[in-house]
């Protein structure tokens, strides 16, 4: 009954090609929405969500050494693949850019989310 | 409001991945590797409907929905959970907010959740039937005891506060890696369930068990049956403490499936990770256990203080042992608007970890000056303490209502995010929330 009507319905959407807008449908927005535009972004959904969705990635702010450390952990302690170097190096392009530190600036960034405001220490 | 077509793909998936996956993708899983092989119409279909190809569609795991059709066009809710936060859907982790944990203890739909992994079907089963617990190592007699076997040993119920070492995470500047925790993981619930140290005393330790490992029954993310996604332990001593229990019950029902069914260790005062949940296995070490999770930087901080940023070598780590002073403001909400004239009645809980919680303060003014809270006696050891205090407001306006807590050896909360450290754990600074004075 109900996975009737949702094979259906897809069946439905793919005929008539609704689904392939899917980025544009809310309704269909998915984790994959969460995470920023940019170069790369499909390599690393392609090569990132198997295991864990995009929420972890977005949770983290680092730099590129440090991002690329993580995917060497990734490969010898949680299973994941080995990847091209072309495709390691666009990865690591987007995360640096768009999960880089630079990007707890923005005010969204974690350091608003303990606190409303922030009273930095005086400098020594 | 979810339409039923979104709300129907993600309860399919969650109820049985493996036939959603046959149902509406035609992908069979292969029984050794896990992975969901797509029939070769199956596959175009899908790429159809994410609408691009998929270069490693070998690589996608069974039961897995295609990131783009898991629903989040509004929040992720986690059934059994009611207000929580959600910080990741897979693995599922998810904090309460400090004003939803503000009950004396923690309710089974408010404790915060965390996975390093994905559940078994035994979790999710209800049935204690086909469970066993195996104790083996440096024990003299090697046990497997079923259910009934183990309530056959005395059983006890404690308040014991569960709280992971990453509470907090979310203050270091520098950012830390990992999940982002601010103030709600953790919690304080009643537990019912046998102590560790008459479980090892049946079995008997040799005098060369040191440290303990347990081994719990959730599934690695990849789903590899070989990969375990975490196993920690502790020292023997913090095991045959009184307190640390083998528990099947939280707040009186069998735990919930998030939560550990049917069986799970519940280590009072340290890292929430040496509480492992759908217990399967204790392993007794004559060493300093070594599963997933315990080496590396997991859960160890600097063993000398480092500035924000540093890189630090893997030598010069130290495991995590007790949870430090801590405390939240539960009542009222922060964003409080109240009027003027009127003092304001706060309450919360307080913790330590291993010691006892001995004063607690408030202020409104940044610690300039500190209001005492009253402060009752832990319901028993490693149970939270309740809190209450009134603060007065000089004028109208904002203000900020701090809360410090100060255990039993006088170390007291700090102001500033303390011990930046590379996993960002052990932020115990104060709470703070806003209030306003109209």
């Amino acid at each position: 009954m109900l996975r009737k009507q949702i094979t259906q319905s897809l069946f439905l959407a793919i005929l008539t090609g609704s689904l392939l807008a899917a980025p544009a449908n809310p309704g269909w927005a998915g984790n994959a929405r969460e995470l920023a535009p940019g170069e790369g972004r499909d390599l690393v959904i392609d090569n990132c969500t198997a295991c864990h969705s995009t929420r972890i990635i977005m949770q983290n702010h680092m730099s590129r050494k440090r991002w690329d450390e993580t995917i060497t952990w990734m490969q010898k302690k949680q299973g994941l693949w080995m990847l091209q170097k072309e495709v390691r190096g666009k990865i690591l392009d987007y995360l640096a850019k768009a999960q880089g530190p630079a990007d707890q600036a923005s005010p969204r960034e974690h350091g608003n989310k303990m606190y409303r405001f922030n009273y930095p220490p005086n400098p020594l | 409001m979810k339409n039923k077509k979104e709300r129907g793909l993600w309860e399919l998936y969650r109820d049985d991945p493996e036939k959603a996956d046959a149902e509406i993708w035609g992908r069979k899983t292969d029984p050794l590797s896990r992975r969901g092989f797509l029939k070769k119409c199956g596959l175009t279909t899908l790429a159809a409907a994410v609408g691009s190809t998929i270069p490693f569609y070998r690589h996608m795991p069974a039961g897995f929905i295609p990131a783009v059709f898991a629903d989040t066009t509004e929040e992720f809710t986690i059934p059994g959970t009611n207000g929580l936060v959600v910080l990741n859907d897979r693995p599922i982790n998810a904090e309460t907010p400090p004003h939803l944990l503000d009950d004396e203890f923690t309710p089974n739909d408010r404790h915060f959740v965390r996975n390093n992994g994905l559940l078994s079907s035994l979790a999710e089963s209800g049935d204690t039937a086909e469970w066993k617990l195996k104790v083996d190592g440096e024990v003299h007699q090697p046990l497997e005891l079923n259910f009934e076997q183990l309530k056959q040993f005395t059983s006890y119920t404690y308040y014991l506060q569960v709280e992971c070492g990453g509470n907090g995470r979310a203050g270091f500047q520098p950012a830390a890696k990992g999940n982002q925790w601010t103030f709600g993981a953790i919690g304080c619930s009643a537990w019912t369930g046998v102590r560790m140290k008459d479980v090892l005393g049946k079995a008997g330790l040799k005098n060369t068990a040191i440290y303990t490992g347990y081994y719990g029954d959730d599934r690695h993310l990849s789903m590899n049956p070989q990969k375990v996604p975490i196993s920690r332990g502790t020292p023997i001593d913090k095991a045959m403490e009184d307190h640390t229990l083998i528990a099947w019950a939280m707040n009186g029902k069998p735990i919930p499936p998030l939560h550990g069914f049917p069986v799970r260790v519940v280590t009072p005062g340290w890292p929430a990770s040496t509480s492992i949940k759908w217990l399967k296995r204790i392993f007794v070490r004559n060493k300093v256990h070594d599963g997933p999770k315990m080496n590396g930087y997991s859960y160890r901080v600097p063993k000398h203080p480092v500035a924000p940023g540093t890189h630090v070598a893997e030598a010069d780590m130290k495991i995590i042992e007790s949870m430090p002073v801590k405390s939240l403001i539960t009542r009222p909400k922060t964003g409080i608007k109240i009027p003027s004239g009127k003092p304001l009645a706060l309450q919360g809980h307080a913790w330590a970890g291993d010691r006892k919680v001995t004063a607690m303060h408030v202020s409104n003014d940044f610690g300039m000056t500190w209001v005492q809270a009253s402060l009752k006696e832990p319901a028993n050891p490693f149970a939270w303490q309740q809190w209450q205090a009134t603060l007065a407001f000089p004028s109208k306006g904002y203000y900020e209502v701090w809360a410090r807590a100060t255990d039993a050896a006088g170390v007291m909360q700090p102001m500033v995010v303390p011990g930046w450290n590379p996993k960002g754990y052990l932020n115990n600074a104060m709470h703070r929330i806003a209030v306003t004075v109209v």
